[in-house]
């Protein structure tokens, strides 16, 4: 085969293209823009949702796979004690209603990119608990900018629910769009740094930072103790390693998607019959074989090759959790994470190494609620920032310690 | 750390160290609130389905289910191979490859949505082969499956070849390939063609007195395999690159290499995809899961026999290995058949082939089949 051959036959999209495949026109934008508003549901049946309630192994996993041991998600006998009488599920599990999002969601063969998110939580998730959820695209819009050229934003808003018909929190989504040449652009500036080398000496200092994780555990945090200024204990998580990412992002195991087990799991006649009915949606791999986009970004040498990133880059969900790993140790059993915006200004790469930090920088009452709010921050071993945000965690009070942290 | 390829070794020390395990069961206990997790759910089912690429309706379809002869969703009979307890990678011997050289399978009865199961796993022999070209452990490793009252379900015993890294032993297990297979764009589209060709028999009986010696059984294609089957069938018990790593590191340092950021990941990560196994281990890519060949001939198996067959017994040799990216044929004939206990059992030979033509494996099957008497 010639090289001209090979690049005919190789990369995305193995099928002819339509016109206007992996490019942002008009129309394409048009005809995803006529979605907002429209509520969409995974349409899980009653089995699928009981079949996806949170057992006990499946919250070991899902703790786990993040690194947070903390006991209220994996020992009952300590659950039982704690304010939940319960094992309860790590607040993060709320990324799980996303209904749907930008890659999988219009103008096929666009990159897509997760920018950030708003979270919100109105009361825990338990042992025991499904979660079933509405999504509504809430805004197309295109953007252009010196560094990433012409681009689309989509926004989501996702509700979940779960199996009382409450309301346990919302997902707010934030998804760029760009052209794969247009993707390699804004890369680019990320090829000079390479991957993440460490020496033994770097290993050592991870090691120890690990080492120095503090858990508040069943000692309440009272408002009244936190002051304006205050800096929360680091959580390290990494280096990263293949391992590691395919355990973190399929939550333990537990499938990649969470609500639709297997969803990006098609193989031999499933991935047949997938590329058949969407044929833009493969990408063709070093050895010919059309395999699903998603394994684009678990390989460094694609992420070189196709998007001239210096290496496998994240899908972002780490680090929301990672987030609110640090967020609870600091807060303890006996606190309600309600909020955490957080945004991926820049990639975390495979090997890479985040240390996320936290800093108090407001605390007000806001009805009942004695709330304090939070910087955070994740840095890499090179002191990028990758992320940023801000939490809003609801703490006990001495004037009246017993009293609910939640709305409900 | 520096980034050449990997070389591990079995040491006396571990090999005698397993020795003493030998014969020692491996089981898992669950607590009152942990049953939910040992119960076989409609979706666990319907995930297995997905992954292993057999959709057929009796795995999938309650409705249909519900009428048919189990009276119920059942699971892919082969995921019996599915429920070892003890990992030759990572409890038997620290830092080798595994690779399964034979498998033996009995049935007793199918695996039901809402089944209760309970496997227990034991090391059953240890052979040392050590030469010049370095050293390979075959481990057998028998496993057992009962609901819980101690119904039998099944019977398995996975035999691995575990080999020292980066010796010849290792370089055998990829005969006479130097690189993995290349497929054009023709090649993927006659495989499109022929998995839309396949026919599963489905709910219409196949009665034992109308299968005679010498029936040739449709083959069933599988591949080309990809990594994702990997990710999605991933149900780890450590956690690797945060804390957990570091201490599975602390007690395994022989279960790491140091990758491409010099930092410490289990090996067994290297044998995941092409690119990593070319650079790490020296090889001329990635293998495959011969654990996959046992799906494969169960699908061929119940694409003849249809709902109302029932695999009771499988054994299987595997003489080579496929790369990632090859397909497998499976085929089957029917070789002889008997009357046994009032039930009608048919004994099929078995074989496997890859894209290029090679047989890579061997063997034999018994499927119960409705008489019509």
């Amino acid at each position: 085969m010639t090289q001209a051959e090979e690049q005919l036959t190789k990369g995305y999209g193995y099928a002819d293209k339509k016109k206007g495949y992996g490019q942002i026109t008009d129309e394409a934008v048009a005809a995803l823009a006529s979605r907002i508003g429209v509520e969409r549901t995974r349409g899980l049946a009653e089995w699928e949702l009981d079949d996806s309630r949170f057992t006990a192994g499946r919250l070991r996993r899902i703790a786990l796979a993040s690194g947070d041991y903390n006991p209220l998600y994996t020992d009952m006998d300590y659950a039982r004690k704690s304010p939940y009488g319960t094992l309860i599920a790590p607040p993060w599990v709320i990324t799980g209603i996303e209904v749907t999002n930008a890659a999988r969601d219009g103008m096929p063969g666009l990159h897509a990119w997760f920018r950030g998110t708003t979270l919100e939580w109105d009361r825990p998730i338990k042992l025991g608990d499904y979660l079933t959820s509405t999504g509504v695209l809430t805004d197309v819009r295109r953007v252009r900018s010196q560094t990433s050229g012409e681009a689309v934003v989509h926004e989501y808003m996702n509700t979940g629910y779960n199996q009382r018909r409450e309301v346990v929190g919302r997902m707010f989504t934030s998804w760029h769009r760009a052209e794969r040449e247009t993707s390699k652009g804004i890369a680019r500036n990320q090829k000079l740094r390479g991957l993440a080398r460490y020496s033994p000496e770097d290993l050592m200092r991870i090691r120890e930072d690990y080492a120095r994780e503090v858990r508040r555990g069943a000692e309440p945090r009272f408002w009244e103790d936190v002051r304006t200024g205050e800096e929360l204990p680091f959580v390290v998580k990494g280096p990263t390693n293949q391992f590691q990412r395919a355990v973190g992002e399929s939550g333990g195991g537990i499938g990649f998607s969470r609500g639709d087990p297997g969803d990006w799991a098609h193989t031999h006649a499933n991935a047949f019959k997938l590329f058949e009915r969407h044929p833009g949606l493969p990408f063709v791999n070093e050895w010919g074989i059309p395999e699903i986009p998603l394994v684009i970004h678990n390989s460094n040498e694609r992420c070189q090759r196709y998007l001239g990133l210096p290496g496998a880059y994240d899908a972002g969900y780490q680090r929301i959790n990672w987030t609110i790993h640090m967020l609870t140790n600091w807060s303890g059993d006996l606190s309600f994470l309600r909020k955490l915006n957080i945004k991926f200004p820049s990639f975390n790469i495979m090997g890479d190494t985040t240390w996320c930090y936290g800093r108090v920088f407001d605390k007000r009452l806001d009805g009942d609620a004695h709330v304090v709010s939070v910087e955070v921050w994740n840095d890499n071993q090179l002191g990028q920032r990758v992320t940023s945000g801000e939490a809003e965690i609801v703490l006990p009070t001495r004037s009246r310690p017993g009293a609910p942290l939640w709305p409900a | 750390m520096t980034g050449n390829a990997i070389s591990t070794t079995i040491s006396n020390d571990s090999l005698d160290a397993l020795r003493a395990t030998v014969g020692v069961p491996r089981e898992r206990t669950y607590q009152e609130w942990e049953f939910d997790d040992a119960r076989v759910s409609r979706s666990q089912v319907r995930h297995w389905a997905v992954v292993l690429g057999d959709m057929r309706p009796i795995f999938v379809d309650a409705e249909y289910a519900a009428t048919g002869p189990w009276g119920a969703l059942i699971a892919p009979p082969s995921v019996l191979a599915c429920f070892e307890q003890i990992d030759p990678e990572i409890d038997g011997l620290p830092g080798c490859q595994a690779v399964l050289e034979s498998a033996s399978l009995e049935w007793f009865q199918p695996i039901r949505v809402g089944d209760f199961l309970l496997p227990r796993s034991t090391i059953e022999s240890l052979e040392d082969i050590c030469s010049d070209d370095g050293r390979a452990v075959t481990m057998s490793i028998a496993t057992s499956v009962s609901t819980a009252d101690g119904a039998p379900v099944g019977r398995c015993t996975l035999r691995w070849r575990c080999v020292e890294r980066g010796t010849r032993v290792q370089g055998v297990l990829f005969g006479q390939r130097e690189e993995p297979y290349m497929w054009t764009k023709a090649g993927i589209d006659a495989l499109r063609d022929e998995y839309a060709a396949e026919q599963p028999r489905g709910a219409a009986i196949l009665h034992w007195e109308d299968a005679n010696e010498g029936d040739l059984l449709a083959h069933v294609l599988k591949g080309p395999t990809t990594r994702p089957k990997y990710l999605g069938r991933m149900v780890p018990n450590w956690y690797w690159g945060q804390l957990q790593g570091w201490e599975a590191h602390d007690a395994h340092p022989e279960l790491f290499f140091a990758n491409e950021n010099d930092a410490p990941e289990p090996i067994a990560a290297t044998d995941w995809g092409h690119h990593r196994a070319q650079r790490w281990g020296g090889v001329p890519g990635a293998l495959d899961s011969n654990v996959e060949r046992i799906h494969y001939v169960s699908h061929l198996l119940l694409n003849w026999a249809g709902d109302h067959g029932f695999i009771s017994r499988m054994d299987l040799e595997f003489h080579r290995h496929n790369m990632v990216g090859d397909v497998t044929r499976s085929y089957g004939r029917v070789a002889a058949k008997r009357r046994q206990d009032g039930r009608g059992i048919i004994t099929l030979d078995i074989w496997q082939e890859n894209q290029l033509g090679e047989q890579v494996t061997t063997g034999t099957a018994e499927v119960a089949l409705p008489l019509r008497s």
